[in-house]
């Protein structure tokens, strides 16, 4: 009997063979470039010569003596804690509405979910330098309420705040998630709580909330990520400077800025591999404490 | 039944993500904004592509287009992809494309960017080129020459030269009852013009824009004190240097001549047409002096322009600024790049519809022939030229990193107007920063 080239030895190797094409995109295009990022990271390198090794310096350099770098960690992490909440609340307040059964549920749900597909954009950047500019729709509308703002992009202690908006517009993704989410609850909780004397906090605290959360958790997480990784506004808003007085330098931008404008890319690569272990950190510490508030239904 | 709901499913989600996908391509092109697209046809014999590159605002954009669509008419063979964008991310895109061997064969170049440019091996030399015909430079001004020298190798032909100077409306001076400035006005006459045109401005508009975080025009003051921004590889002023110009535009906005802060950060570094000077929203502002034709394009008023405010007893040398077109070392069609560059500065027909955009063209030839299609503000700018020409030098070279001082620049002055600093306070941290961002 000959085993050697029997067929089904080598049945294994089918699934591998049939990974390979993407094996080679994730290698090629993810994990060669990531880890020549961690080694440039530990170099000066201006793409002209070539990368010159300086161990922790970039490392020592951003902790010790750059204080943008302190500032726009300041600048990203304000953003992050301030827009994934407002944005989740507003995501979940609408899910809610949304799931009361109005006609035209559909329409309602597309429209709150275009936001999310052009705000990212270049073009509604722009749009949104001019909403909240001097003469913008906001600052007209609030006039006509008596209230006289100055410029929001143009003032430091505004700027962030019209990117903040930007952010929170965008509630549509979150909130189509939530409302499926929502669905799943199922009816009959609702009744026995009602039975039992819950009103309608009552009934969201403990009931909606808790069947949730592991939509929240995820919700949150995704929204955290994206929010770090935020770039296109803030270099269109600010026009590529990081804002009035730095005040809209996300961390993204000032890297952009030291790797494109400066061609320092080993303090670039340094900078991105510190927002990965930030993030990482941030997800680490979500995670950790999900035990304590997320409730799996089985 | 069942079929059609799929079928309509299958649409559906079709439409749905073509529409995204074409929504975010359709937005990544705004940055760039480029009318052709940019497909590489070379591959079928003598048929080419040329990729170039330049910045400007929409008016250049439409000249730069016109010009090219002729130099197509003549060479048929040859199409031209072309690229555009704003200046202040003009460098930082062409280093990238060419970090990733993409570049352009064609870009344009300035005083500003030629050293950086050179030092990062992006450039052809050229004088091969200029041996063997391809190139003409026989009939140029020495200076343009020098514009396009580093080292005492050519590396880009001019497409013509300028100085920066305060460019003003007319009718703004006029109904303040002054007297248009001449060449060589000094500070105090600068301040006591802006005040006198403020006061009859009233509370829409402002003398001058708020400069104290521009880095071209403290290039300016600083040589007028004999020393320049920036010296080998750091910084050529002193504290005092920093203190004195922030001190002189502090004052500036105190006395209500330039605009609030919030509305000068909005402005940013927008194009001619967006600008203050066009709007009718300031009185003066200082750019080059082949940009004056540009804002008069944009402008209701009358334009015009006089030389930056001098100090009587300092140096009066001012710096020269040559735009330039080269050619990429990693172009595949050198040749035919050499064309394009030799047709726009020394084509007559190109020179009819370039008309000197970065001023006087190199070529004598040129600006003879482009002499009598001179508007009205053309011949200011060339006056002015003339006029400045004899003390002019060429622009100092600016080391790696410089791009991020000039952002500091402007974020200190911005936090000196915002009171969010003092003024000794936003220069000992501008020292400190710029000294590690230059010795990083």
């Amino acid at each position: 009997m000959s085993t050697l080239f029997n067929s089904k030895r080598w049945l294994w190797i089918i699934p591998y063979l049939f990974l390979t094409p993407w094996l080679i995109g994730i290698l090629v295009f993810s994990m060669i470039p990531i880890l020549t990022s961690l080694y440039l990271s530990f170099t000066n390198y201006n793409f002209v010569s070539s990368p010159d090794w300086v161990g922790l310096k970039n490392y020592l350099t951003l902790f010790n003596q750059d204080p943008q770098y302190v500032q726009a960690i300041k600048v990203t992490f304000t953003y992050v804690l301030v827009a994934v909440p407002l944005e989740l609340m507003f995501a979940l307040a609408l899910a809610l509405l949304l799931n009361k059964g109005i006609s035209g549920l559909g329409v309602y749900r597309a429209l709150y979910y275009v936001p999310s597909l052009i705000g990212g954009s270049v073009a509604i950047a722009i749009l949104w330098q001019q909403v909240f500019g001097e003469h913008g729709i906001v600052n007209q509308v609030l006039g006509y309420a008596g209230i006289d703002m100055p410029s929001w992009v143009g003032t430091p202690d505004y700027a962030i705040w019209s990117i903040i908006f930007l952010k929170v517009w965008q509630f549509g993704s979150p909130m189509v998630i939530f409302l499926a989410g929502l669905k799943q609850i199922p009816q009959d909780y609702y009744e026995a709580s009602s039975l039992d004397g819950a009103g309608r906090v009552k009934q969201f605290i403990h009931v909606t909330l808790p069947i949730l959360s592991p939509i929240i958790l995820f919700n949150a997480i995704m929204q955290i990520i994206s929010s770090f990784q935020a770039f296109t506004p803030a270099y269109i808003i600010s026009n590529g400077t990081g804002g009035p007085v730095n005040s809209t330098l996300f961390y993204t931008l000032y890297l952009y800025q030291n790797g494109f404008g400066n061609f320092q890319m080993g303090y670039a690569s340094a900078m991105a591999w510190l927002l990965l272990i930030i993030v990482a950190c941030f997800t680490g510490i979500i995670f950790f404490a999900s035990k304590k508030w997320v409730h799996y239904e089985d | 039944m069942k079929s059609t709901k799929i079928t309509l499913l299958i649409a559906t989600v079709l439409s749905t993500v073509m529409l995204s996908a074409c929504g975010q391509a359709g937005s990544n092109n705004n940055a760039t904004n480029s009318p052709k697209a940019d497909t590489n046809t070379a591959g079928d014999g003598k048929e080419v592509e040329l990729r170039v590159a330049w910045w400007g605002g929409q008016a250049r954009h439409d000249k730069m287009n016109k010009l090219f669509d002729l130099f197509e008419e003549k060479h048929p063979n040859i199409s031209v992809a072309r690229e555009f964008t704003t200046e202040n991310q003009y460098a930082e895109k062409i280093n990238t494309q060419a970090a990733g061997g993409n570049a352009p064969d064609v870009i344009q170049t300035s005083s500003f960017f030629q050293h950086d440019f050179v030092t990062r091996d992006l450039m052809l030399e050229l004088d091969p080129l200029v041996e063997s015909g391809d190139l003409n430079t026989a009939d140029f001004d020495p200076v343009d020459i020098g514009g396009g020298t580093v080292d005492d190798k050519l590396y880009a032909m001019s497409l013509g030269h300028n100085i920066t100077g305060v460019l003003h409306n007319t009718a703004m001076f006029k109904k303040a009852g002054l007297e248009l400035p001449k060449n060589n006005w000094t500070w105090d006459e600068y301040v006591a013009s802006a005040k006198a045109l403020q006061k009859s401005l009233g509370e829409d508009a402002w003398a001058t824009e708020d400069e104290g975080g521009v880095y071209r025009t403290l290039e300016l003051f600083i040589q007028q004190r004999g020393k320049s921004v920036f010296k080998d590889k750091g910084l050529g002023i002193e504290k005092q240097d920093l203190i004195d110009w922030f001190t002189f535009w502090d004052q500036m906005r105190k006395d209500g001549l330039t605009p609030p802060p919030s509305i000068q950060a909005e402005q940013g570094d927008k194009t001619q047409e967006q600008s203050m000077l066009a709007r009718g929203k300031v009185a003066m502002i200082s750019k080059s002096s082949n940009q004056l034709k540009i804002y008069q394009g944009s402008a209701k008023d009358e334009l015009g322009i006089v030389s930056y405010p001098m100090d009587p007893n300092g140096k009066k040398d001012i710096p020269l600024i040559v735009a330039s077109l080269g050619i990429t070392k990693d172009s595949k069609h050198p040749k035919e790049a050499a064309l394009l560059i030799n047709f726009v500065v020394n084509d007559p027909d190109a020179a009819a519809i370039f008309k000197g955009e970065h001023g006087p063209q190199a070529s004598k030839k040129m600006q003879e022939v482009i002499k009598p299609l001179l508007g009205a503000p053309e011949e200011k700018e060339y006056a002015f030229i003339g006029a400045m020409m004899a003390s002019s030098k060429p622009y100092p070279a600016m080391p790696e990193g410089s791009t991020s001082v000039q952002k500091l620049l402007l974020s200190s002055n911005e936090s000196i107007a915002f009171g969010k600093k003092s003024i000794p306070q936003a220069v000992d941290e501008f020292f400190q920063q710029a000294d590690q961002i230059l010795n990083r």
